[in-house]
């Protein structure tokens, strides 16, 4: 047991070492949650069945990176923020830095066993993810200037997948014997908005010796909604925006973006006290219809700026210094540099966008009745980078009515994500509570991630099976 | 169970200790008035090719500068005198207006009156002569010209008048002859003589006129009195055919020719190697022509510089050339100058026809001329020995840049010098309300170094300011006083047109975001 235990806590930890992102919700390790199957569709629960309305679960989840109060400003004696603290923000960002969010709302669900080996659950949910990546140069540069990169590139890079959707899916949980379960559920998807920008990236070389610029530059970003809208650009009349809020338009749009996914678990218990699972979550896609909009920029050649693909700048030359002497406007010349970035509006037929993945492996051992510890490692597959993330937690229930959970989770540059949930179960009703990072709710200075998740279920059937007993006892 | 409700315990105590730690003056960002951001910034402000031809351009040079068969700039001047000499200026100036006048009184008592006796009463003969000392006319053709003759008598009777001028011959060659009947006591007559060819009799024509009377038996009065009046009018020719003396002519003529384009010269002079002047003529006379010079010089205050290699410098003007024809002129092979040349003067005498009198015998028609055209040009081919120009800015209306939030100020002037020319430049910030220099740009003159054998040397310049206030001093002053020099090192060195400057101008700074949010 031991060595299972070492072998896996080993593995977790290796994980690790690179971690960053969002992590498993702390409910998937409390014992009487009904809704452990959301983060494996093989995980069991204690419940016969249950049902819940809008508020069976909320969860929120949005990780900061560096950019985090204590990062960004600097407080008085008083503790009100003073400075901006620009140079120490950039300082403490990485080559490149995530920022994420997700979002889920139980609209309604319901879950009954059927039979001794399956357990089938309905659930509808709202949800929203965002994974932005930002590269360190896109604060650098501005905040630390072009000299700071004469021994290499300023390299902006910045990328987003923004999901809002509603998915309605069923799941399916079967036992196969005592050590072995599965699980699948398969999800229709439908898309209420998007923004992907595939690539906003940029590169500025600086000369060390005349300070010649050369920047090679390209974006593309994809945006849709069920609200129906359209984006234009000019030169002369600039962007703009318009958005048809009528809500018959808006629902007529509902279905508009249909999308497929599909949740995958699997479970294994060598021994009664230990059950090791597997999941794989979220592999799907949406196709993004309703409203779809392009925005592309690429470097265009509008004159002796251009060279090769990149815009070079050495400084003015001798025709445009004379056009200033002779009075003309600055911003005549300033106008003509931006025939170089020019920027292409247009709808499109549509795009395909996952929805961000993730797999897990998960290790709980029962040491005493209704007391477990658990490790999990996840690595979520956002467009453009991978989140891995180590979890471990306790979880102990007391007087078959109280549940506590404890969780701490490693990440790479955040190492305070102490988390504490709590649930009450009242014989049909179950309460719970929790976060994966506690200190940010008392020490949000220094947070660098902010979760919670709250809930109130119906159940019926529940507390039949804290710890599966060993084929001993049962005789 | 015990230790169950010891874990629940501290669990519980433990969350409630961390949630007494949370600080709601945290997020009252109303106090928020710094950004702690400094950067280090280059930017690169210039960078340009500059021939010689290219910053005279700037200071308003000119179409005057060229660029010569070999490549080589150079300053050209061009003007010309349209007409030397015109033949018709020339040829209505031989016969000026002509006025004759004359008259007679005598008693009539020995005049018969007898019915049918015919009487001359007046005769008398004009002699025109053309200038000997100027032409030998063989036959001349008019253009134009007018003969009047007018005749007063105290007579009533009828009397006859006739005209008479056998050298002056109608297009048909007719001799000029008529006769008109007058009365009332005065004759007029006006002739035009456009078209008439008039074949002298040694140099010169006569106009004879005469006064006839036939008696009726009406008796006279005692005394008859006769007064007459001719006039030539209005004589041009069209053609001449005869011998000429020499015509002279002076020859004086004077241009602007400004080399001050930059700024006020101080010290030093150019010698300018292969100096050319160019003329073109065209002499439509059937006769060489010369022009003896006697001055040709470029000018300004406190210098004058000539470019005639002999004095005088004889220049042939071949005959019968219809279009502009080069001819040689032989000038200094190099001279000395200022920038502060401001006028070309030339000046001498021309001669037509020098073998003049005993010459052959030539036709001159009224359309024939000869006209002078010069080029003057100087190739910026040459030898400089520190010339000095200094120039001021005014920076009054300039508006200030506000450097506040910037530091460590670095520009970098890279010079890419193409010329054959060394030069060296210091620019001072002077306060003309105090009359004092508040700084300069460099420490010291700072010499850029010419091409060798054509390849450009790159000489970089730092103007490295730590001091805001330093800084601040020099922008706060309203003029900019700039000194320049050039050299050729010794050496004749030619101005290519292909040769540039190639100036690059970079600025790198530091700059505090909060002292420009706060500013």
């Amino acid at each position: 047991m031991r060595r299972y235990i070492t072998l896996l806590t080993l593995f977790c930890f290796c994980a690790s070492l690179s971690l960053k992102g969002q992590t498993p919700d702390i409910t998937s390790f409390m014992r009487i949650s009904p809704f452990q199957h959301f983060d494996n569709p093989s995980c069991s629960t204690i419940y016969d069945g249950y049902f819940s309305l809008p508020t069976g679960q909320i969860h929120f989840d949005a990780s900061f990176g560096p950019l985090r109060y204590n990062n960004l400003f600097e407080t008085d004696a008083n503790g009100y923020p003073v400075t901006v603290t620009a140079n120490k923000f950039v300082n403490q960002l990485s080559k490149n830095n995530f920022l994420g969010v997700n979002t889920s709302v139980e609209l309604w669900g319901f879950g009954f066993r059927a039979g001794k080996k399956f357990f089938v659950t309905v659930d509808h949910r709202l949800r929203l993810n965002a994974d932005i990546r930002y590269s360190k140069d896109l604060f650098g540069l501005p905040v630390l200037g072009n000299m700071a990169y004469v021994d290499h590139p300023a390299d902006i890079n910045l990328s987003a997948n923004i999901n809002a959707y509603h998915e309605l899916g069923v799941s399916f949980r079967h036992e196969v014997n005592e050590e072995w379960s599965w699980g699948i559920r398969p999800k229709l998807l439908f898309g209420l908005a998007n923004v992907r920008a595939d690539k906003i990236s940029a590169q500025l070389y600086t000369d060390p010796d005349n300070y010649s610029l050369t920047m090679y530059y390209d974006a593309l970003i994809k945006a849709a909604a069920i609200v129906p809208f359209s984006m234009t650009f000019d030169r002369e009349n600039g962007f703009s925006f318009d958005a048809d809020m009528n809500t018959q338009a808006i629902l007529g749009n509902l279905f508009k973006n249909p999308g497929f996914g599909m949740d995958l678990g699997l479970s294994y218990r060598p021994i009664p006290e230990l059950n090791l699972s597997f999941s794989a979550m979220d592999l799907g896609f949406i196709f993004w219809k309703s409203s779809a909009t392009e925005m592309s920029s690429q470097l265009y050649d509008a004159g002796h700026f251009y060279n090769e693909g990149a815009f070079e700048f050495s400084g003015l030359t001798q025709e445009e210094i004379q056009h200033l002497a002779n009075g003309e406007d600055v911003q005549e010349l300033l106008d003509t540099l931006a025939y170089y970035f020019p920027l292409d509006v247009h709808a499109s037929d549509g795009y395909f966008a996952p929805i961000p993945a993730r797999v897990a492996l998960q290790a709980d051992y029962e040491f005493a009745k209704g007391q477990r510890v658990s490790a999990a490692a996840q690595l979520r597959f956002a467009s453009h980078y991978v989140q891995p993330s180590l979890t471990v937690a306790y979880d102990g229930c007391f007087f078959n009515m109280i549940d506590i959970c404890v969780a701490y989770t490693m990440q790479r540059r955040s190492y305070d994500n102490l988390g504490l949930g709590i649930g009450f179960n009242l014989g049909f009703l179950n309460i719970y509570a929790g976060t994966q990072n506690i200190i940010s709710a008392i020490c949000l200075k220094n947070c660098s991630r902010l979760t919670a998740t709250a809930g109130l279920v119906f159940n019926w059937g529940h507390m039949k099976e804290l710890r599966k007993k060993k084929p001993e006892q049962n005789n | 169970m015990m230790k169950n409700n010891k874990i629940l315990i501290a669990l519980l105590l433990s969350a409630t200790l961390l949630t007494a730690c949370f600080d709601k003056n945290n997020f009252d960002f109303s106090h928020l008035n710094n950004v702690d951001a400094e950067g280090s910034w280059g930017i690169p402000l210039i960078n340009a090719s500059y021939s010689i031809g290219d910053i005279l351009s700037m200071a308003d040079a000119p179409e005057h500068l060229t660029t010569g068969e070999d490549g080589v700039l150079q300053i050209e001047y061009e003007f010309s005198k349209d007409s030397l000499l015109s033949a018709s200026q020339f040829m209505n100036g031989l016969l000026d207006e002509v006025h004759f006048s004359g008259g007679l009184s005598f008693p009539t008592y020995e005049i018969p009156i007898d019915e049918g006796t015919h009487l001359t009463l007046y005769k008398d003969t004009i002699e025109v002569s053309f200038p000997s000392d100027q032409v030998s006319v063989s036959s001349a053709s008019l253009k134009s010209g007018m003969l009047t003759l007018s005749i007063q008598y105290n007579l009533s009777h009828q009397v006859s008048v006739s005209v008479t001028c056998p050298q002056l011959q109608n297009a048909g060659g007719q001799p000029f002859h008529i006769e008109e009947v007058s009365t009332g006591g005065h004759f007029e007559m006006t002739l035009n003589l456009a078209n008439y060819k008039i074949a002298p009799n040694n140099n010169s024509f006569s106009i004879s006129f005469e006064v006839s009377y036939t008696a009726d038996g009406t008796p006279l009065p005692s005394q008859l009195v006769f007064n007459y009046e001719a006039n030539l009018l209005n004589i041009n020719f069209s053609e001449i055919r005869g011998k000429f003396a020499t015509i002279n002519l002076p020859l004086d003529m004077s241009t602007d020719f400004n080399l001050d384009y930059l700024a006020n010269h101080l010290t030093g002079t150019i010698e300018i190697m292969d100096p050319v002047i160019a003329l073109e003529i065209m002499n439509t006379f059937p006769v060489d022509a010369k022009a003896d010079l006697y001055e040709a010089y470029l000018s300004g205050p406190r210098i004058t510089s000539s470019l005639l290699a002999s004095n005088p410098t004889t220049i042939w003007l071949p005959a019968n050339t219809s279009s502009f024809t080069d001819v040689p002129f032989p000038i200094a092979s190099h001279i000395t100058i200022t920038p502060n040349i401001e006028s070309f003067t030339l000046s001498g005498e021309a001669a037509v026809n020098t073998s003049g009198m005993s010459g052959p015998e030539l036709v001159i028609t009224e359309d024939q001329i000869i006209h002078l055209r010069f080029k003057v040009t100087l190739p910026i081919k040459m030898r400089v020995d520190q010339l000095t120009f200094c120039d001021t800015l005014d920076m009054g209306d300039i508006e200030i840049p506000d450097i506040n939030g910037f530091s460590n100020i670095l520009l970098r002037l890279g010079i890419h010098n193409g010329l054959p020319l060394t030069f060296a430049a210091q620019a001072y910030f002077y306060d003309s309300r105090t009359h004092t220099v508040k700084d300069s740009l460099f420490t010291a003159y700072q010499p850029v170094m010419c091409a060798i054998n054509g390849v450009p040397r790159l000489t970089e310049l730092f103007v490295s300011k730590d001091n805001l206030e330093e800084v601040q001093r020099m922008l706060n002053c309203d003029k900019i006083i700039i000194k320049a020099m050039l050299d050729t090192e010794g050496k004749p060195a030619a101005i290519m047109a292909d040769q540039k400057l190639k100036v690059e101008l970079g600025a790198s700074f530091n700059m505090n975001v909060n002292s420009l949010v706060n500013n």
